[in-house]
């Protein structure tokens, strides 16, 4: 059923040979309303007027299966081994194996939209603006923010609120993510604090708004996919970055190119990708994503299933400590002695402690840990396991954070699926 | 219960395309989304706007699938969905997307 790697090939020369206009075509098929009367048509002959030139393969494609197969390969262009949870808006999670690295590749780092990417990402063309409750607002493109300010490179754990969403019973709802919505890739901008420093805070300010290029599923032009913030004094702190530069190369599309925040230790959601304005503002941001329930739990410990009034549920603000164990992979075989390794991290916080039970949690061991390469990383762990017999074994991890706060081995949960800091399991067959 | 989950994402990665549900029938118009009556309705109401993926993902009751479809009209620019056909998806999407998750892409176990 799945293409044969020669068709794959004309897919990717086709993409190859002119990726501005795929894009263009496929984001303006996505963006017509009238999606059903498209699909009604679709034949060969219009298949081929999309794709700008003949299909040499087109026998053996399935009419009405292309589409969906150009979409995967064009969502993901870059991404290595990430599962694809949804093709639009796309969002796709990495398993925990392909996240071994101390620093996460751009090929390995999730994807989280909340609408459609913009078509237009010209570094050059791209503009910042700075405005609200400042002495002097601004407006700054790339090049101005790498001229005015002091340019840093720092390693950033990022985490979807909604990371560990798949395993709460009742379902919550929204993308199912399971454990590979986070990552810490080096990424390269300025700080916030400076640039708003420059603007000059009010002292009015409470929170930021931020906003980006992306547009809303429906195609309604005057409505923002999402728009999140957070409150000034968190924004005023070091380890917050507009950034242009992701692993030392420009940004990745999917990751917000050519502009993004990145706000380490808070849901991915405050780190606005496609970033073209910061607003401060003298309350709390009340755009998409903001209210309702949206990145919101409880104020108080909730039954499972339980209803709870909208007007109980409070922003969610730092992430809970949590680790994974990126090697042995879950399900691998491995001998009797073997490295145990992976990360942790809590946001705002370090990392204390992490220790691994190879016995259901009956016994634990400490792992080595090391300290973060700067604050906002996570924090890479390992240690050496031995295995008394052949046979199947469960490698447990537990974090526990520099406030004394340890992961649960069971789901606080939450209406809408959030802040699932569970402990990791990863089973093994050792001989 | 997470070992379970994990031996299944190898069959959803990249560079493959997604396997619709019946493997045999490769004319299936209707994405991941479970074959039964009512899913040509939902399909194409639902991927006016975004991939048939986000729904086969859900696991709701017919209510909240209700109160999902009221959000979307209410907040998320989507039309209003007439009868009958606002009813016959949500037959469908509460026989097939319910809490047990009988069709999950990915089940618990």
């Amino acid at each position: 059923m799945a293409l044969d790697e020669d068709k794959k090939r004309s897919v990717h020369e086709f993409f190859g040979e002119d990726p501005e206009k795929a894009d263009k075509e496929f984001f303006g098929r996505i963006a017509n309303p009238d999606r059903r009367g498209f699909l009604k048509r679709t034949g060969l002959a219009t298949m081929a007027a999309m794709v700008g030139t003949s299909i040499p393969f087109h026998r053996n494609m399935p009419i009405g299966f292309v589409p969906a197969a150009m979409a995967q390969e064009n969502v993901l262009v870059g991404k290595d081994g990430l599962t694809l949870l949804n093709d639009r808006p796309v969002n796709a999670e990495t398993p925990p194996e392909l996240l071994d690295d101390a620093i996460t590749p751009t090929s390995r780092h999730f994807i989280r939209n909340n609408g459609i990417p913009p078509e237009n990402v010209d570094p050059e063309a791209w503009t910042l603006t700075i405005d609200g409750f400042v002495d002097t607002p601004m407006e700054l493109s790339i090049a101005d923010l790498r001229e005015q300010f002091a340019v840093v490179t720092m390693a950033l754990a990022l985490e979807c609120g909604g990371n560990g969403r798949a395993f709460f019973d009742p379902p919550a709802k929204g993308n199912q993510w399971t454990y590979g919505a986070i990552g810490c890739s080096e990424w390269t901008g300025v700080r916030l604090k400076d640039v708003l420093e420059k603007a000059g805070v009010q002292s009015i300010v409470v929170y930021t708004a931020h906003y980006g290029a992306d547009s809303h599923l429906s195609g309604d032009p005057e409505k923002l996919p999402i728009s999140r913030g957070m409150p000034i004094a968190k924004a005023m702190t070091d380890n917050i970055l507009i950034a242009f530069e992701m692993n030392g190369e420009a940004l990745h599309q999917m990751n917000g190119a050519p502009l993004r925040l990145v706000v380490p230790g808070w849901p991915g959601s405050c780190s606005q990708k496609w970033l073209t304005r910061i607003e401060l503002r003298d309350q709390v941001h009340d755009g998409p994503k903001m209210t309702g329930t949206s990145y919101r739990v409880p104020a108080y410990k909730v039954a499972a299933g339980q209803d709870v009034p909208k007007e109980d549920f409070v922003i969610i603000e730092r992430m809970p400590v949590k680790s994974l164990v990126t090697f042995p992979a879950n399900n691998s075989d491995i001998g009797l002695e073997t490295e145990v390794r992976g990360h942790a991290w809590s946001g705002d916080r370090t990392i204390d402690k992490v220790e691994i039970s190879m016995d259901f949690g009956a016994t634990w061991m400490n792992a080595t840990l090391d300290a973060p390469v700067n604050d906002g990383a996570w924090q890479n762990w390992r240690a050496n396991a031995t295995f008394p017999q052949a046979g199947y074994y469960e490698i447990w991890a537990r974090a526990t954070d520099s406030e004394g706060v340890m992961q649960p081995f069971a789901i606080d949960w939450n209406p809408k699926g959030y802040l699932n800091n569970t402990m990791h399991r990863v089973g093994v067959r050792a001989s | 219960m997470p070992f379970a989950i994990l031996r299944r994402f190898s069959i959803v990665a990249i560079g493959c395309v997604l396997a619709p549900p019946s493997l045999a029938n490769e004319d299936y118009e209707f994405g991941v989304l479970f074959d039964a009556p009512g899913v040509e309705t939902t399909f194409y109401a639902c991927t006016a706007c975004h991939s048939e993926m986000i729904v086969a993902q859900q696991g709701l009751t017919r209510e909240e699938w209700d109160d999902m479809l009221e959000w979307m009209v209410e907040e998320q620019g989507m039309y209003e969905i007439e009868e009958p056909e606002r009813s016959e998806i949500l037959d469908y999407l509460a026989a097939h997307y319910n809490t047990d998750r009988p069709n999950f892409p990915r089940p618990l176990e």
